[in-house]
């Protein structure tokens, strides 16, 4: 082997030892890495998983668009307003009777696993006899 | 009678045949026999019949050519290498020797050869020699002194113009480190090739004049005296080993005399062949271990590149499948940094949305105890919750009870009541969470 090496020509042992080197600078960190990475994305998916099913909930969470949001938001609320503040910025409204307000405790926990998106910030309500009015700020993720 | 004849046996491997010829030394000269041919799956009856001569003639050498493309001719000898003295200070080196389990009693290189054919010839003007020997260069720029460079180029499979050009590129390569052209030319051809001569005469502008010898008629004349063969074989492990029918030794002392009564005992001296090195794995191994270092083999495996890379530089082409490994290497190192960063940018989305689901979670349970807290002791109005505080306006009609359910959810809230004009009671209450 090492005869056959020494009998190369001088390209061709530099070409092995560039090979070599790569291997061992390059490949070997990226393959550990990678799998390093893969072990801890598979950690987050069994978390996520785990959470999601407490809420009988199956599918992954989808990215957040107006249309789907607000139209799953309807279904459950009396009025769902969305505008938009910056890119990937979203103020919502929802306005909802007052019996409905486990609804939307439920709805909260439960946004992030069905949305890829973030509330930032606090969670202002203001009510009246019969409805309330929540409002915060979506980011999405 | 014919048992007392001094024989010369030889033997060499071109391509996939073995090719075997004797000769019977006399005074006057040798006297060939005819040549036998062997193909290499008839190894055994190659060997066998060899050993029938010996049988028939005890005096006897067998001698063999190293066709071998990577030894090279040194000014010192290496202890490491298999080696022979052509000139008083030059040595031709390879790597080791390496003939199977064929006898051989003296093994030459066709640099020691060319030497012996030319030496005579030689004087202060550089001599560009040039061996062809199954299709291989064997090229030796030389001064009565010494050999100053050594090349061997590879022929195989290139044109006589092709051939012609690198010769005319080892010269052009010898003239960059000596700025001297070589003043005559000499070539010794161990097979018929007129094309290659013209090409060569033409390319390189100079004359040429061939020497053509078969190779047998070269390894018996090298063996026919001792004092021709005693330094220039390349000494290697098999002559020492015992088991071996190949011990160069007693067989040169009892033949040589015979045949060369003029060498001296000065000459022996000088040409001991007590100095045989053994090239055993074990003697490497062992002189290994005495003086060469882990750095040194490094080292040698470079330091002999960069040397063969000189002496032969023509006849190592860079072969494609030398990418293979650093296109491997690329391929797979691509392959893994491109699925590394999709699968982090995956994993930090997981991240991000595992920490958004806290987030919400926490701010759905506030919002939840607060709105439990409220009971039928009050109504909420307006409530600011985010996960640092929360800040609460509402009616209260049950004081107490809700000031101790608050305070149970957050102790440390500033809880404020105030009446209103229409006798109900406003409350307010902030708090950290």
């Amino acid at each position: 082997m090492v005869e056959k090496f020494k009998n190369t020509s001088i390209v061709t042992k530099i070409l092995y030892i560039l090979a070599l080197i790569l291997f061992f600078a390059w490949v070997i960190p990226s393959m550990v890495s990678y799998y390093s990475n893969v072990n801890k994305y598979e950690k987050s998916v069994n978390e996520i998983e785990k959470i999601s099913s407490k809420y009988a909930l199956t599918s992954e969470a989808k990215p957040f668009t107006v249309e789907a949001f607000k139209e799953s938001a309807k279904v459950l609320f009396s009025k769902v307003d969305i505008n938009p503040l910056s890119t990937n910025r979203y103020e919502v409204s929802i306005k909802m009777k007052r019996e409905d307000i486990k609804s939307f405790h439920t709805f909260v926990e439960t946004l992030s696993l069905r949305y890829l998106v973030q509330i930032d910030g606090a969670l202002e309500f203001k009510a009246n006899d019969e409805d309330i009015e929540a409002k915060m700020t979506l980011v999405k993720l | 009678m014919q048992n007392q004849q001094y024989v010369t046996i030889t033997h060499y491997k071109e391509r996939e045949f073995y090719f075997l010829n004797y000769a019977i030394q006399t005074k006057d000269g040798f006297i060939t026999k005819e040549i036998e041919q062997f193909h290499e799956s008839e190894k055994e009856q190659f060997i066998e019949r060899i050993r029938n001569l010996q049988a028939k003639y005890p005096k006897n050498q067998i001698i063999s050519l190293s066709l071998s493309a990577n030894q090279i001719v040194k000014d010192k000898e290496d202890p490491n290498q298999a080696s022979a003295r052509i000139f008083k200070e030059n040595y031709v080196v390879q790597e080791k020797i390496d003939i199977g389990n064929i006898p051989v009693t003296l093994y030459f290189s066709p640099f020691a050869i060319l030497y012996e054919e030319y030496k005579h010839k030689l004087d202060n003007k550089l001599t560009l020699m040039i061996g062809l020997f199954d299709r291989k260069l064997y090229i030796m720029f030389a001064t009565e002194d010494k050999i100053h460079q050594s090349w061997t180029l590879g022929t195989r499979g290139l044109t006589e113009k092709q051939v012609a050009d690198r010769v005319y590129k080892s010269m052009k390569a010898y003239y960059k480190i000596s700025y001297k052209f070589a003043d005559h030319i000499e070539m010794l051809v161990s097979d018929d090739s007129p094309k290659l001569l013209k090409v060569l005469r033409e390319e390189l502008s100079m004359t040429i004049l061939p020497t053509q010898k078969t190779i047998h008629n070269l390894l018996h004349h090298m063996g026919a005296e001792q004092s021709r063969f005693v330094s220039s074989y390349i000494k290697s492990f098999l002559s020492a080993s015992p088991q071996r029918e190949v011990a160069a030794t007693p067989r040169v002392d009892e033949v040589a005399p015979t045949l060369n009564e003029t060498s001296t005992l000065e000459e022996s001296a000088l040409h001991s062949l007590d100095d045989i090195r053994l090239n055993s794995p074990i003697d490497s191994a062992s002189s290994m271990n005495n003086g060469v270092s882990f750095l040194d083999k490094m080292k040698a495996l470079f330091t002999s590149s960069s040397l063969s890379t000189e002496q032969v530089v023509e006849s190592k082409p860079v072969n494609i499948l030398s990418f293979l490994p650093l296109l491997f290497v690329i391929l797979s190192g691509g392959y893994f940094s491109l699925q590394n960063t999709a699968i982090q940018d995956k994993a930090l989305m997981l991240e991000s949305q595992s920490y958004a689901q806290v987030n919400n979670s926490l701010l759905a349970m506030t919002a939840k105890d607060v709105f439990s807290s409220m009971g039928k002791s009050a109504e909420l109005k307006s409530a600011t919750i985010s996960s640092d505080n929360i800040e609460l306006k509402g009616v209260v009609w049950g004081i107490e009870p809700l000031r101790n359910s608050l305070n149970a959810l957050y102790n440390d809230g500033e809880f404020v009541i105030k009446p209103l004009e229409n006798f109900m009671t406003e409350f307010s209450f902030k708090s950290k969470v």
